[in-house]
């Protein structure tokens, strides 16, 4: 669901950016909110940048795309080409960031949404620079699970590295499995 | 509350739009930033008013939306204003825009709801304070950087400072040790020159300014078995140490001499002494005279100021002409020179003395001169020998441009007391 969410992403990046989107496989991974922390935490020394967007519904919950600091600074510097120009360079990143999000966490969720013949509904994505802790402070237990996916593609020969953290609320879980399960 | 009254009353540009593009809701705000009016916009396409909206960016992800996806965002840095409008004083709008589903449950479908927000105000005014805050690091690093200049050239200044202190401190012992030493040399010379005694036909007085501790003016005196009177005085080249090692040389060589030699050649000698043990760029001008008890003066000039004779009996001074060359600097062989000669009465006054004094730079640039020196001598002549040295010295040091004395000065006078003495009136008698 998510490979697929992604790949459809690649489409409207494509759109957006006017230029070839290459992707690779994205690696996914099911660990527990402990593990997340942990992981993220190792990684990600400084503040990376994140777009969140809840979603409720049948199945309901968070999902979080991150790039770290070095990754988001470079896809701001590429689709700076292609933008208007703004006076004020935090605006254009904050901006360009909270759009490419919007994009590719849209066409997961989109994905999602379709294979579970689900109909979610969504907030307003918020965008956010800040340490991993702060941006994965969700309420819950380190044993609750999540769906982590190590996002990478090419654009214009630099490769753009993020992680979608995707949370659903865990009493919801078992129904997501069977959901799952039944389109077996 | 009709969902287009609500829209009327929220501060955003709102609009609303059907999967056809036709626009389904135009409020109030979007009026006042296009100029479209409601009626204008309400039931038309959308693209036909602005069919930039026709790009595949934007039909691709409104698709989603019409189909219940998610929020789609689209920011003006990477598009450019969805609906673009300007400020009254024609600044373009900067502008975030938001498109949402909204659910028409009886159609069972969904329409796109665009929110869209001015963020011109905050950019511009975080601009601004970007710049400031820029700025301001800029500011604080240049000084920063002035400041580690500055203490760096505060180390360096330190390091001079000692260094400095060193370099004074060796300068000081240096210059102490100098000073010692001309101490000592200047002693040495007080030391040799000789007392002036009275011989019963002659007085005698004197003045010997140095302008430094030590003198390149000399002056020596001897008596011979007739009781002649022999007297040197002379200026050597230069001053200081150098100047005061020729003026030793001088009276060791004065000294040397028989005090019966006719003052001619008790001066070739003086020169082959001094030029053997000397350099050729030091020598020492300078007038040998000798006067006999019963008034005969006879003198030569190694290329100094000549003597002067006042008559006691208020005549015109006499000078004598001969001037030779200096001591001391030209050939080793024994140089002639010319004696000269006169016959001095009771009460006559022979004077001799060095440059120092004739040529002692006035306030007005110009020298005092010899015949000023001659002048004031002459007009003291009824006062006794000394103070009428002193007054001409007086005289001098009130002309004196500074205060300090720029060369040495040394001035010999002598009075002939004899009785019975008799000699030409004018003119010189030569041997």
């Amino acid at each position: 669901m998510i490979s697929s969410g992604f790949t459809r992403s690649a489409g409207s990046l494509h759109a957006l950016l006017e230029t070839h989107i290459d992707l690779e496989v994205p690696r996914i991974e099911l660990l527990t909110l402990g593990e997340v922390w942990r992981k993220l935490l190792a990684s990600d020394s400084d503040t990376p940048a994140s777009v969140s967007i809840r979603f409720g519904g049948p199945f309901s919950g968070t999902s979080t795309l991150m790039f770290p600091q070095e990754t988001a600074s470079k896809l701001v510097a590429i689709l700076s080409d292609t933008g208007v120009d703004s006076e004020d360079p935090e605006m254009v990143r904050a901006g360009t960031l909270l759009e490419v999000g919007n994009i590719v966490l849209n066409s997961v969720m989109g994905s999602i949404g379709n294979i579970l013949k689900t109909h979610f509904t969504f907030a307003v994505p918020d965008f956010m620079e800040d340490t991993a802790e702060k941006i994965m402070s969700i309420p819950g237990k380190e044993t609750d699970l999540a769906l982590v996916s190590w996002a990478k593609f090419h654009v214009k020969f630099n490769r753009i590295e993020g992680r979608i953290v995707l949370i659903f609320e865990q009493r919801l879980l078992p129904k997501l499995v069977a959901a799952i399960e039944g389109l077996e | 509350m009709a969902i287009s009254d609500l829209l009327d009353s929220i501060p955003l540009g709102a609009f609303a739009i059907d999967r056809d593009f036709r626009v389904l809701y135009w409020n109030r705000t979007l009026e006042s930033w296009c100029g479209i009016s409601k009626s204008e916009m309400i039931g038309a396409n959308l693209e036909e008013h602005f069919p930039h909206l026709k790009k595949p960016v934007y039909r691709a992800r409104l698709q989603e939306i019409f189909q219940g996806g998610p929020p789609a965002v689209f920011s003006s840095q990477l598009h450019g204003n969805v609906i673009p409008s300007t400020l009254p004083n024609g600044v373009p709008r900067i502008q975030q825009t938001i498109v949402t589903g909204l659910e028409n449950e009886k159609k069972k479908e969904f329409y796109a709801l665009f929110s869209i927000q001015d963020m011109t105000d905050l950019t511009l005014r975080t601009t601004k304070y970007r710049l400031a805050r820029d700025r301001a690091v800029t500011e604080n690093e240049q000084r920063e950087r002035a400041e580690r200049a500055l203490l760096q050239k505060q180390v360096e200044l330190e390091a001079m400072q000692g260094k400095l202190q060193r370099l004074n401190g060796e300068f000081t012992e240096k210059n102490r040790l100098a000073e010692r030493d001309l101490d000592l040399a200047r002693d040495i010379q007080m030391s040799l020159l000789p007392n002036l005694g009275k011989l019963g036909f002659l007085d005698f007085a004197h003045q010997y300014l140095p302008c430094a501790k030590v003198s390149g003016d000399v002056y020596d005196l001897s008596v011979n078995r007739e009781n002649c009177e022999n007297f040197f005085i002379g200026d050597a080249t230069g001053h200081g140490l150098a100047a005061s090692f020729l003026t030793l040389m001088l009276h060791i060589g004065f000294r040397s001499l028989s005090a019966n030699l006719k003052t001619n050649k008790a001066l070739s000698l003086l020169n082959g002494m001094l030029f053997s043990e000397g350099s050729p760029d030091k020598f020492i001008t300078g007038i040998y005279l000798r006067i006999t008890p019963d008034g005969l003066l006879t003198a030569s000039n190694a290329g100094h100021d000549s003597l002067v004779i006042l008559p006691a009996c208020g005549g015109e001074p006499f000078f004598f002409q001969e001037r030779g060359l200096p001591l001391g600097s030209f050939s080793n062989g024994l140089l002639p020179y010319e004696e000269e000669s006169y016959r001095l009465r009771p009460g006559d006054r022979v004077f001799v003395y060095t440059d120092g004094i004739p040529e002692c730079a006035g306030k007005n640039g110009k020298m005092f001169g010899s015949e000023k020196v001659v002048n004031v001598l002459r007009k003291s002549r009824k006062t006794p020998l000394e103070p009428a040295l002193a007054q001409l010295m007086n005289q001098v040091r009130a002309f004196s441009n500074s205060d300090g004395q720029s060369d040495d000065m040394t001035i010999f006078g002598s009075q002939f007391l004899g009785k019975n003495t008799t000699g030409p009136a004018e003119g010189a008698t030569k041997p």
